[in-house]
């Protein structure tokens, strides 16, 4: 059955903070590049600055967020160079952001950072098993993450398909404002 | 109290809202966990190696109840099952390296989880110590209405196999998180928490 993952590149570290999960998310995946010799490791004090200089102004998205996805994807932006191109994804449609989440580690061997519980809390994914059911459909099985909860901890974590695709952890966003009502991935563009 | 006595006896103090006859006992939910192992191929994936550790046991089960407040739906109840390396301990209690999550009701798989660092989970009898402290009422002589582990994504945690205490005294609902952190509510925090 198809697996991909690139658990292998990449560390996993820790929320330092409460409210630092985009900020080890970021810490993550900037250190997970498939080139070992591109991998730089940033304290989360320092990325939490610049996810604050890169979070949406937008009115409607104020206060609402500790890091929000713009936040994210620009600060990995700010920290990278071409070829890299970290992109937000945000879609209304499940099977697109799934698509996107699977063709970008596949693809690119990178990792993707994806927002789960509606908005609340930021995970990396790092891997994903499907496999080809009676009809001829390829499903997916299992979800690889890194969550970087608890505080000083950190959690490996391989969910079940059908949890993950559930009514709780790979769920539209309810944050009112510019996410609302969208699954959200930050990843490199699928090849 | 023994370990498998003390589940049952955490299990019992989840069950009001569920038939009573609906959960897993604790010792079906390590056969669940066990089965997970063998039907996933969890024993080749190199984030569950120490399972394939001569020294890996399972340890009590845990009921876990995740509240439905969050998406209006029902509450669901799922086992942590978590294991550990024989005779590694913290203070009596065991260690734990990875933890297996069971539905509590069907069996079902939901999820395995390594914790970076190996954890020591909140026993009942600590949760409670530390709110009699916070009330400043010696143990023996606090109301404990009930005791259980739950879970509700929140500034508290956004892991299931992280869940804090809630201790019911006198009808105020208290809760304790796996650090030891005592609060009076479930704190929704921001979003990309």
């Amino acid at each position: 059955m198809p697996k991909v993952d690139v658990a292998g590149n990449v560390t996993l570290f820790s929320q330092k903070k409460g409210f630092f999960c985009g900020e080890a998310t970021a810490q993550m995946a900037r250190n997970g590049y498939p080139d070992p010799s591109n991998r730089v490791y940033y304290t989360q004090d320092d990325l939490r600055n610049n996810i604050v200089a890169h979070n949406s102004n937008a009115i409607g998205d104020l206060n609402q967020w500790n890091t929000d996805p713009q936040g994210l994807c620009d600060c990995l932006r700010s920290l990278s160079t071409a070829p890299v191109n970290w992109a937000a994804f945000p879609t209304s449609s499940r099977g697109d952001a799934q698509m996107f989440l699977e063709q970008s580690i596949q693809d690119t061997q990178f990792p993707v950072g994806v927002l789960i519980r509606a908005g609340e809390h930021w995970v990396l994914v790092v891997g994903y098993e499907t496999a080809v059911d009676e009809t001829g459909k390829e499903q997916l099985k299992f979800i690889h993450f890194y969550d970087p909860e608890p505080v000083g901890r950190g959690t490996d974590r391989t969910i079940a398909a059908t949890r993950w695709s559930g009514s709780k952890y790979f769920v539209k966003v309810t944050t009112p404002g510019t996410w609302e009502g969208k699954f959200v991935v930050v990843g490199q563009p699928p090849g | 109290m023994s370990a498998n006595r003390l589940a049952e006896s955490e299990a019992n103090l989840t069950k009001s809202s569920v038939p009573p006859d609906t959960f897993l006992q604790p010792d079906e939910a390590i056969k669940a966990a066990e089965r997970a192992i063998q039907q996933t191929g969890m024993l080749e994936w190199p984030q569950c190696a120490i399972l394939r550790n001569p020294g890996i046991s399972p340890q009590t089960p845990m009921l876990t109840r995740e509240s439905s407040d969050e998406d209006g739906g029902a509450d669901t109840h799922s086992f942590i099952v978590p294991y550990g390396l024989k005779g590694e301990e913290n203070g009596g209690v065991p260690i734990t390296r990875l933890c297996i999550l069971i539905d509590a009701v069907s069996g079902e798989f939901e999820e395995v989880a390594t914790f970076g660092k190996p954890v020591t989970y909140l026993q009942r009898e600590a949760a409670i110590r530390i709110v009699a402290s916070a009330l400043r009422t010696p143990e023996n002589r606090l109301q404990v209405d009930d005791a259980s582990l739950m879970f509700q994504a929140s500034e508290i945690t956004h892991l299931r196999v992280y869940p804090f205490w809630r201790i019911m005294v006198n009808k105020h609902a208290y809760y304790v998180d796996q650090e030891g952190k005592l609060y009076n509510d479930v704190p929704r925090g921001k979003s990309g928490s």
